[in-house]
Parts: structure tokens; C-alpha cells; sequence
């Protein structure tokens, strides 16, 4: 049986004939050992059945389905005052203790060294990019106009995680460099909303700075 | 009893319960008792009188969420946990200096009062479903994790049940009533 579903749900009575009639026919102990381990779950399962009537018959019982209508209706801001009206948050101090030291210390030797090489790094320059399978005039023109023009048609205004989607990595990590051109080049601009941590992006008409050069741009690869 | 020693062992209790040395906040009775000695009850009783003019209270709560009165014998409090949480509701802006957003306060309502109505243990793709009502998918993952991480909600098996910061902190009762007359 699944957690949540309604133990009410299981006809019990059949099924404790079916198990009387094979518990007299039990002659091996294998066999006798599953059948007290069914007993036991029929056990288990009268005692929900139990608690589940006298969860229900209480007073304070609150159907889930009511809850969930409850909250479909309300707004976001009426939920949280709910929240704020019946929360009332611990407090205390952090401080260091040597027990947490030790932790610390532990944890910083065991990190593995983790250091990018200068050397290593390489502006992506347009033959790069040609190696992916995309010239940089597609990246920048095409693809990014054709970004643009999907924010616009999406009401000109969204957060950066919703205009990100929620495709492969791959994907997502090519959107966000589109967004990153798009951002460069004036064709949207960030709006900050620091209380609620939320980033929007709003579309803008047209660039209002040049298109890049090749030797202009910032991403680069790391191998 | 209530000699030169009995300021020293408020103090001490107050070391204990305002300076955070655990990953989850409080101390538990045991250790109460193993630093305050017996009838350290009387004491903390002493020291929250002198905190809730401040605003704030100590709370004493079973391993099953259920807050115990500071009356209750030593032997049961022992294995409760002592918190100091406020007496006194939040605004959502002070939520908000604390860093908290309304849409984080109202998803923890939803994923609490879905939960609570289902007897304190509720399937996660049930929440998830819920949460969804309200919120993007990116929005519902990233706020259960977060959740789940801040201690208001435990994994157990595909189920979610309410964490040890929801028993310490938040009325579900209160907050289901609340719920049907947001």
C-alpha cells in the first residue's frame, strides 16, 4: 500500500477468510512464516485504518483537498502572512567552538587543489567557435535576435531562470551566454529585485551599442 | 539554594541557549542537567522571566514536536530541547530584512499546511503537486531543497515530514486555521 492513500480503501475481511483457509493447509515452516508475516500486516493495517477514523472524526481534522482549494484562492502575500502569524522563529548565536574548528581544519585539508592554469586559457576567437559547429556571427546576429525576439513575445519581462528554461545543461549554458550578449549589447537590461533575490530581464528595442568584433568577446575557454 | 550560585548558573544556562555550538539550535535537557545540575528547571524558569520582556521565550519541546510546560519533571524534559524563540509574530518586512521572500514564506505555508493536513507526513510529488498551484517548476525544486536544508522538512523514503524547525517553531494548527482564512 502506498503512503497517503486511504487505508479505508483495503476490503480486510476477505482477504482474513483467504488466510484462515491457508493457514490450516500450512504444514511447512516457510510457509507458516509468510502467513503470520500477512497477519502482521493486516495488524498494521487495522491500526491505520483505526487512526485514520479517529484522525478524521476530530475536530481539528482539515481535508486536504480543502487545504489545497484554501491555497489555489489565496494570494502569495496572504500565504505568508498566514506563515508570519503562526511562526515564531528560534534565535541564538553562532560561535566557534573547537569541536568546530577541528571540522573547519579537517575540511580544508581534505580539498583537492583546484587551480585553473593562465595558460590554459584562450580567448574563444570565431575559429573556436566554428570548431562547435557555430560561427560567432551566428551566435551574436541570429541566435540572439532570435532570443530577443522571444523575450518580447513573452510580454518583454522575465526572470533570468524562466528565460534560462529548463533544458539540458548544454542548452541552458548556451542561452545564458546569448543572455550575457544580449545584456552587452543593449538589447535587454537587468532590473534587480534584492528583497525577493530575483533578477528580470526586460527586452529593449534595438542595441544601443555596436555590434562586437571577434576580439571583443569575454567568453573563454577553459581546457 | 538560591545563594551566589544561582546568578552563576543562570548566566551559565544563558551561555548555553543563546550561543548556537550544535548544527541544530538549543540544548537538550540532559545537558541542562549535566551543567546546571538537578533542578535546572527552576533556573531556566528564573531566566526566561528576565528574557520575555525582550521579546524572546524559552521553549521546551519532546521529540515528537509537542511543546512540554518548564513544570513538567526533570526526567521528561530530559530529552526535550531548550529554544529560545520569539514570543512575538514577524511583519513580512522584518521576514524580508531577515532575508526571507514572500514567495519563500508562501511556499513553506503551502508545503506545511499540506503536510499538516495529511497527518503530519504527506507524499513529496503531493506537495510538489501543490506547490506547483502557485509556482514555476525551477521555483518548486529550488524551495523544497531549500526547505529541507534550513531543517523545516525531512525526507523519509518518497514522503515529506515536517522538519525539526517546524515542530520547534511554527503552530500547524494555528497556521491551518490561518490558511482558511487567508
Amino acid at each position: 500500500m502506498r503512503s497517503g492513500s486511504d487505508p479505508l480503501a483495503v476490503q480486510l475481511e476477505p482477504r482474513l477468510s483467504r488466510l484462515r483457509q491457508l493457514i490450516k493447509k500450512s504444514l511447512q515452516f516457510k510457509h507458516i512464516e509468510l502467513d503470520m508475516e500477512a497477519l502482521y500486516d493486516f495488524a498494521i493495517l487495522v491500526y491505520s485504518q483505526s487512526k485514520f477514523l479517529r484522525d478524521k472524526s476530530s475536530v481539528l481534522y482539515v481535508d486536504p483537498f480543502l487545504i489545497r482549494l484554501a491555497v489555489m484562492g489565496s494570494s502569495t502575500d496572504r500565504l505568508a502572512e498566514a506563515f508570519l502569524q503562526s511562526w515564531r522563529p528560534s534565535t541564538g548565536r553562532d560561535v566557534l567552538s573547537l569541536e568546530m574548528m577541528r571540522r573547519s581544519y579537517e575540511y580544508w585539508s581534505n580539498l583537492k587543489d583546484y587551480t585553473i592554469g593562465a595558460e590554459k586559457m584562450e580567448p574563444l576567437l570565431g575559429e573556436s567557435l566554428e570548431s562547435l559547429g557555430v560561427t560567432y556571427d551566428e551566435l551574436i546576429s541570429d541566435e540572439m535576435l532570435g532570443l530577443h525576439e522571444e523575450l518580447q513575445n513573452r510580454g518583454g519581462r522575465l526572470l533570468y531562470e524562466e528565460l534560462l528554461g529548463e533544458g539540458s545543461l548544454n542548452e541552458r549554458l548556451r542561452r545564458a551566454v546569448l543572455i550575457s550578449f544580449m545584456l552587452s549589447y543593449g538589447y535587454a537590461v537587468v532590473e534587480k529585485e534584492p528583497l525577493k533575490r530575483r533578477f528580470w530581464i526586460v527586452a529593449k528595442e534595438g542595441a544601443t551599442k555596436e555590434r562586437p568584433t571577434e576580439a571583443e568577446s569575454i567568453v573563454t575557454i577553459v581546457s | 539554594m538560591e545563594s551566589s550560585g544561582f546568578p552563576a548558573k543562570i548566566r551559565r544556562a544563558a551561555q548555553l541557549l543563546f550561543f548556537k555550538s550544535h548544527r541544530i539550535p538549543g540544548v537538550k535537557g540532559w545537558e541542562l542537567k549535566r551543567s546546571l545540575g538537578s533542578g535546572y528547571s527552576r533556573v531556566i524558569k528564573v531566566l526566561r522571566s528576565q528574557i520575555e520582556p525582550l521579546g524572546i521565550t524559552i521553549k521546551a519541546v519532546g521529540d515528537d514536536g509537542t511543546e512540554l510546560s518548564l513544570d513538567s519533571p526533570e526526567d521528561t524534559l530530559s530529552t526535550a530541547r531548550f529554544v529560545l524563540v520569539l514570543t512575538d509574530p514577524l511583519k513580512v518586512s522584518d521576514a524580508k530584512t531577515s532575508g526571507w521572500s514572500v514567495d519563500e514564506l508562501a511556499g513553506l505555508t503551502i508545503c506545511l499546511a499540506t503536510i499538516g493536513s495529511r497527518g503530519d507526513k504527506a507524499a513529496r510529488s503531493e506537495v510538489e503537486e501543490t506547490l506547483r498551484q502557485k509556482f514555476p517548476k525551477w521555483k518548486v525544486r529550488n524551495f523544497l531543497s531549500k526547505y529541507i536544508k534550513w531543517g523545516y522538512l525531512e525526507e523519509e523514503g518518497d514522503s515529506l515530514i515536517l522538519g525539526w524547525r517546524a515542530k520547534v517553531e511554527v503552530d500547524t494548527r494555528s497556521l491551518l486555521r490561518y490558511v482558511f482564512g487567508a
